[in-house]
């Protein structure tokens, strides 16, 4: 079971059909127009200022790329409703290229974050460098991202996934991260005490029951203290939650 | 005026330490008070459907929660009072602040037993917080005790009895379990555990993690990853389950708040899940009216629980002169012997031996301190 | 041995943090030390009142009014949410004997510039609909606010750092260096570090610094027992305490000792934090430096409470702490040199009012650093 008909992914011949040839991309920025079945569109022939994409008169064409016109500006990526339209470009350095992708999710990454470069099946390929995030007004609401990734892999990475797809929360009663609470420990809060006391972490209603442990582990990451050493923080009555009233009930008189 | 009422033995805990101590120190003339927050006695075991491991003598092949109701009919036979609904919320020396049906009541005991069990450790993740994330204790309460499934399918992280037992209880109530998820290179629990769940064609994945859970406010995917040699995730290895519940099953830690409170000394035992606090070969700590016993010194087996709290039971009773040392020190022993077998095995061994060490740690620091542990 | 600073602040409460904060700010080089962490002691333990009608017209009201005006651009300044919130303030009396202790007080202070008037309940409950309904009134003064005083202690401690101050954590003060009569360090667990002034904003710990020089510094530590609820929705709209609480503070005389509640010198305290929470106190006992909450004084104060606001009988209780109040004879706290020992500086002794005056403190302390 193979190519876009069939997996939504093209095939390693539909591929062939489309990349340029390596030294095209040895010299500077190319597209790759990866639009293989013959579908009513033409938007990419105008959006290219340098008519190095032409599709012709009867719109089903595929449309074919001028490798010698076409100077990597990307004008054309963000044109594409089938963003279809990749840029490569491997005459940066000798182990690295350029992919260029455009990417209509939030969050965006950020410039030099560390990213999953991911295939056309969303598969993890390589780790890569996000190098630009360009949101300009020109693209329309269609981001493109430029991520460095190794060479060889150039024409296998066409999207990314962030590494961290969203918060780790330790404490759930009050919504306090694994990022806050690391940092908390970096400023001096070497106890689960002390982390509570900067980040709230342990305060809600199951009193740290829940967090407590996570706390410690990250506490000893940090610190390289041994587990045996972090203690719970001071245990104080109530160890269940009871009303007002009810404790306002008793009588003890010591 | 006074709402305070006065025990020999107050028992914090109607599970099976707490059930035992409480009928063994009722059965030498204590006065005794058993206080559970539950309004069911048995602690873990009234939510056991599954019938237990153990010897013949601690009613192995047994249901759980038929050990429960055995338990509870036994105290009441020697005179063990009982408050069920009754939350221990804080402790002052030897005085108890209970909650009793919504009451504050201060109970004074000569002795007091926290026989608390072990709270469900939690994990974090990227989405660990959506619904639909939840405790495999808390999903057993729900399917064993309150007869409602919390979901459709399932994915368990932890292969431990509990993990592959809640499993096997949530396919009996209609469930469907994609798969067990064990970040370590073996099965936890025990095989005939993990067998019973296989045989229903359950996968069980070693070397295997939740990478995230997500979903819009609730479980909708979980996606999982292979742990690499280096104990980190290896990212081309992700792949995505749609179950709508993520059981959590990743071991238990000692529910020790009124121990801390109380002031007692601790001890720190990875293999019996953390700090506990530290006791002596009666179940005395290092303050002279608290005993502990079951999975609050380290979690194991209702069958070690209730041994623990005969233990405990006996100790406490002597030390208030009911009973003589001599028919004490032979019923201790007959205790002791029990528990060595319990603890033997290579799954016994590891325990044995971390139970072991508090014994020495303590040894070690009553011979430096002094006068405390002189029950 | 070099000098590592030009001013070592020993105590990381709102007052050491203060200190360290205006220091920096007039442009000194400042090592703060805490045993603990920011906000490890009283500070981290307290509620956070910045109420100006408990005090008595003199000294104690100037201060705590000037150290008013500094509170309302402290957040812009620091660059740090301290969640101060200018929420007005009601003193509680249950009786018309209380309610002339009030009178007596507020006549005092509205010839100091301060504006408190005494509402009968009626009134009172139209803006606090909480309040029981059989209570006489509560006096009203709307320049009381509140704050959250752990994240004051860390805001300032973060705002002297940006200012070049070193904050370090972790760090025990063994004893004051003394050469040539003149304090001019302190010994820690790490090693010496000297300095032209030393500061000890140590709270109720700040006598044990000084006790080796035969000075017996007159500082006893009174405990406070706090509620916490879980979070509620907004229910509250000012900071409330009771005519009970001045009387604890001013007239310990006037309590019948056989009483648990006065035995234990409750008085209400409650105020909502900015993650809904209820802080309910209080207890005002001598009980040494003992930290942990007794059954008697969570109980007592809970009692009061459902008194005073009887529609809180249902709202749940998650925890209690204690705190230390610095106490001492005059209520006025101990600033400036010492007699004796040049060199020292003293910060501490604020009682039940060290967050209401905790930033005049530090701008006055700075000033004697010259
Ligand atoms: C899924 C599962 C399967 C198991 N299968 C087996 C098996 O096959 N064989 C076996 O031997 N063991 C088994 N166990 C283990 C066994 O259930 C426990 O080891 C045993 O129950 C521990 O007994 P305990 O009395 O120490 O604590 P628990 O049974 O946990 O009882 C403690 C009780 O104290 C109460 N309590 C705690 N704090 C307070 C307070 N402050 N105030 C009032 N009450 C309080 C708790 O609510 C609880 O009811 C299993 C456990 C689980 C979770
Ligand atoms: C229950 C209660 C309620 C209160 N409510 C209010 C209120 O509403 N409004 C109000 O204005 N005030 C209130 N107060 C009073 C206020 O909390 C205190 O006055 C204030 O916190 C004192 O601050 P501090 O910085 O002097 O002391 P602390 O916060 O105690 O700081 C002293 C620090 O010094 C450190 N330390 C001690 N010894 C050493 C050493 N040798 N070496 C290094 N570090 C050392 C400690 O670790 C501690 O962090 C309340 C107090 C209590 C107890
Ligand atoms: S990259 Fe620029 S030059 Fe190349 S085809 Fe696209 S629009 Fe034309
Ligand atoms: S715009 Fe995109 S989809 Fe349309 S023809 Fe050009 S490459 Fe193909």
């Amino acid at each position: 079971m193979e190519g876009v008909k069939l997996t939504g992914a093209l095939s390693a011949d539909e591929q062939a059909s489309v990349f340029p040839p390596n030294e095209r991309a040895e010299r500077g920025p190319v597209a790759v127009i990866e639009c293989v079945q013959q579908i009513p569109c033409n938007p990419c022939e105008k959006a290219c200022p340098f008519g190095a994409i032409e599709v012709g008169p009867d719109i089903t064409n595929l449309p074919r790329l001028d490798l010698d016109k076409c100077r990597g500006c990307g004008l054309c990526l963000s044109k594409c409703p089938g963003l279809a339209i990749f840029l490569v470009d491997a005459s940066k350095s000798a182990t690295e290229a350029l992919v260029m992708f455009p990417y209509e999710y939030l969050p965006l990454p950020a410039p030099d974050e560390i990213v999953d470069g991911v295939d056309r099946t969303g598969r993890f390929v390589a780790k890569a460098r996000v190098v630009k995030v360009d949101t300009g007004a020109q693209r329309e609401g269609t981001t493109i991202v430029t991520l460095a990734v190794p060479k060889q892999t150039m024409h296998d990475v066409r999207s990314m996934r962030l590494v961290a797809p969203g918060e780790v929360f330790l404490c759930r009663c009050c919504e306090v991260s694994e990022t806050e609470v690391r940092q908390a420990v970096r400023e001096g809060a070497k106890t689960v005490a002390a982390v509570k006391m900067r980040t709230r972490a342990g305060m809600g209603l199951c009193q740290g029951r829940t967090c407590r442990r996570l706390i410690s582990r990250v506490i000893a990451e940090e610190t390289g203290q041994s587990p045996a050493d972090i203690l719970p923080p001071t245990s104080r009555a109530p160890v269940r939650t009871l009303s007002l009233e009810a404790l306002a009930g008793g009588d003890d008189n010591e | 005026m006074a709402t305070g009422q006065t025990f020999d033995i107050v028992v914090v805990g109607a599970g099976p330490a707490g059930l035992a101590a409480a009928i063994e120190a009722a059965k030498r003339g204590a006065r005794t008070l058993v206080v559970d927050e539950n309004n069911k006695p048995g602690g873990q075991l009234f939510k056991q459907i599954h019938k237990f491991f153990g010897s013949h003598e601690h009613r192995a092949g047994v249901r759980g929660y038929d050990i429960g109701r055995q338990l509870l009919d036994e105290a009441a036979k020697c005179g063990v009072e009982v408050w069920l609904d009754a939350v221990v919320h804080g402790l002052f020396d030897s005085r108890l602040a209970v909650l009793h049906a919504g009451r504050q009541v201060t109970v004074q005991a000569g002795r007091i037993i926290l026989a608390t069990g072990a709270s469900e450790n939690a994990v974090a993740f990227p989405g660990s917080t959506l619904p639909g994330v939840m405790g495999a204790g808390a999903i057993q309460t729900m399917i064993n005790v309150h007869r409602v499934l919390p979901g459709k399918r399932f994915v368990m992280l932890g292969s431990g009895n509990v993990g592959l037992i809640v499993c096997y209880q949530l396919m009996q109530a209609g469930a469907e379990v994609l798969a067990v998820v064990e970040a370590m290179p073996s099965i936890g629990g025990y095989g005939v555990h993990a067998a019973k769940i296989r045989r229903a064609g359950v996968p069980i994945l070693v070397g295997t993690t939740i990478s995230r859970v997500v979903g819009q406010g609730k479980v909708e995917a979980v996606v999982l990853a292979t742990l690499g040699p280096d104990g980190r995730i290896d990212p081309q290895s992700e792949r995505t389950l749609a179950a709508d519940t993520v059981g959590l099953a990743v071991g238990l830690t000692p529910l020790t708040e009124l121990a801390w409170m109380a002031g007692c000394e601790f001890f720190f035992s990875p293999k019996l899940g953390g700090h506990l606090p530290l006791h002596d070969e009666n179940m005395l700590t290092s303050l002279p009216y608290l005993y502990v016993a079951g999975d609050i010194t380290g979690v194991e087996e209702a069958s070690t629980a209730m041994e623990e709290g005969r233990l405990a039971g006996i100790a406490a009773a002597e030390s208030l002169g009911l009973v003589e040392a001599a028919a004490a020190a032979t019923d201790k022993a007959a205790v002791r012997q029990r528990i060595d077998v319990l603890r033997s095995g290579p799954f016994g061994e590891g325990r044995r031996l971390a139970k072991a060490e508090i014994l020495q740690q303590q040894a070690l620091r009553s011979g430096q301190g002094g006068e405390s542990w002189k029950a | 041995m070099n000098k590592q600073a030009e001013v070592i602040v020993i105590g990381g409460g709102v007052i050491g943090t203060s200190v360290a904060y205006y220091a920096a700010k007039a442009g000194k080089r400042v090592v703060l030390l805490d045993r603990g962490d920011i906000a490890a002691g009283t500070s981290g333990a307290c509620d956070g009142f910045i109420i100006m009608q408990s005090k008595n017209p003199g000294p104690h009201l100037d201060l705590a009014m000037q150290s008013a005006a500094l509170y309302r651009n402290l957040t812009d300044e620091l660059e740090y949410d301290i969640e101060y919130m200018s929420c007005g303030g009601m003193i509680v009396a249950e009786s018309e004997k209380q309610a002339q202790l009030l009178q007596g007080l507020i006549a005092k202070q509205k010839q100091a510039g301060l504006q408190v008037e005494l509402l009968p309940i009626a009134q009172a409950r139209r803006s606090e609909p909480l309040l029981a309904a059989d209570l006489w009134g509560a006096a009203y003064c709307a320049n009381d606010a509140q704050v959250n005083p752990i994240r004051l202690a860390q805001g300032f401690a973060q705002a002297a750092r940006r200012l070049g101050a070193q904050i370090r954590p972790g760090v025990e003060v063994q004893a004051l260096l003394v050469e040539n009569g003149r304090v001019c360090g302190v010994k820690t667990g790490q090693g010496e570090l000297r300095a032209d002034y030393i500061v000890n904003a140590t709270g109720v710990w700040a006598p044990a610094l000084l006790s080796p020089f035969g000075i017996d510094l007159p500082i006893k530590p009174r405990r406070g027992q706090i509620l916490v609820t879980e979070p509620l929705p907004p229910m509250l709209n000012h900071v409330l305490l009771c005519a009970c609480y001045l009387i604890a503070k001013y007239h310990p005389e006037e309590l019948d000792p056989t009483d648990r509640q006065h035995r234990l010198g409750v008085g209400l305290a409650v105020e909502q934090t900015a993650h809904g929470s209820l802080l309910v106190g209080s207890t005002r006992e001598f009980a040494g430096f003992d930290r942990k909450t007794t059954l008697a004084g969570i109980e007592a104060v809970a009692q009061h409470a459902r008194r005073i606001l009887p529609a809180l009988a249902k709202v749940n209780i998650i925890r209690t702490f204690a705190g230390l109040r610095p106490h001492t004879p005059d209520g006025l706290p101990i600033l400036g040199p010492v007699a004796g020992l040049p060199g020292l500086i003293m910060a501490a002794g604020h009682e039940g009012d060290g967050i209401a005056l905790a930033p005049i403190t530090g701008q006055k302390v700075a000033e004697y650093l010259k």
